[in-house]
């Protein structure tokens, strides 16, 4: 792997080895990144959901093809970076406050992850977010659950990301476009011989 | 500016202020990557004569001519805003300036690293 695809010096790899410790021994360089942490976060959530469609699929006697799970993994790795500085406006002429961009994606991650039946694939964030009052857009690709309704569940979507970034950010949001790239389908169950 | 304490002590002060602040669950080092490095050196260095790891504080503060430079990294927790925690932080820092001799101030920069 080379470098770029690192976090604050750690491969997407030690950064997986370290969730397999349970975080131990503590690593500083890993508990003082930020990023790191948005990216362990990230992991973790889609690894607790990922093992209950595995177990739903267990009963199935199926398998699953995974790669769809290291597509994600890679874009929680990727969007854990810094990125660009959102600013948060302040009434002293002294005060310069932001939201890191890697912050404000994971916790769009975080809220569409809430969202029962979707995965979060890729988030991004199109414009110029370091312009205060700048119109930008949020584009998500998401996986679906066999069998939910996609519309409604866009629409779940949709409203956890406005609301989070509307507590969050000052970003005037001009439209959160999301794309279901993928249907998550449980194998069939397999044939008696 | 007068009575301004000892930068490590301002810098130990600011550290308590920002982590006082509801909904502050982590404090990341704002240094830029050459003081952290010296910084990092410096710890080493302490580590090996003392035998016990250097607490380093991570509020960083700078003295330039037009007055101190502060710059913090925070993680902020839910259900709390980032908006709103960032603001506070800034406030408790200027607070905080206040009651140490009231130094004049060029900047203070807090950026929001992590929300969880």
């Amino acid at each position: 792997m080379i470098s770029s695809d690192e976090l604050s010096g750690h491969t997407f790899e030690e950064l997986s080895d370290y969730l397999d410790r349970g975080r131990t021994p503590a690593d500083p360089s890993i508990d003082s990144s930020p990023e790191c942490q948005t990216a362990l976060s990230g992991m973790q959530r889609l690894r607790r959901t990922h093992r209950a469609l595995l177990r739903r699929d267990v009963q199935r006697e199926s398998e699953r093809e995974e790669s769809w799970v290291s597509s994600i993994l890679q874009h929680i790795n990727l969007e854990a970076r810094a990125g660009r500085d959102i600013p948060i406006s302040h009434p002293s002429p002294t005060a310069r406050l932001s939201v890191t961009e890697g912050a404000v994606r994971g916790i769009l991650r975080a809220a569409g992850d809430n969202v029962p039946g979707i995965i979060v694939g890729r988030c991004r964030l199109d414009g110029d977010v370091a312009n205060l009052g700048a119109p930008i857009t949020v584009r998500v690709d998401a996986t679906v659950m066999e069998g939910e309704n996609i519309p409604a569940l866009a629409d779940q979507l949709r409203e956890a990301l406005y609301s989070a970034l509307h507590q969050h950010t000052e970003l005037s949001v001009a439209a959160v476009d999301i794309t279901i790239r993928d249907l998550y389908q449980s194998a069939a169950p397999r044939r008696r011989k | 500016m007068s009575d301004t304490p000892a930068p490590d002590l301002l810098t130990d002060q600011l550290d308590e202020a920002v982590l006082a602040v509801p909904g502050v669950d982590a404090l990341y080092s704002a240094a830029p990557l050459v003081a952290t490095v010296i910084a990092s050196v410096i710890a080493t260095t302490v580590e090996a004569v003392t035998g016990r790891p250097r607490v380093t504080s991570s509020v960083y503060v700078a003295e330039k001519k037009t007055g101190l430079e502060i710059a913090v990294k925070i993680g902020v927790t839910l259900p709390y805003a980032a908006t709103d925690v960032s603001r506070r932080v800034h406030d408790a820092i200027t607070e905080r300036l206040d009651q140490t001799g009231n130094p004049a101030v060029a900047e203070i920069a807090v950026t929001v690293a992590r929300i969880d």
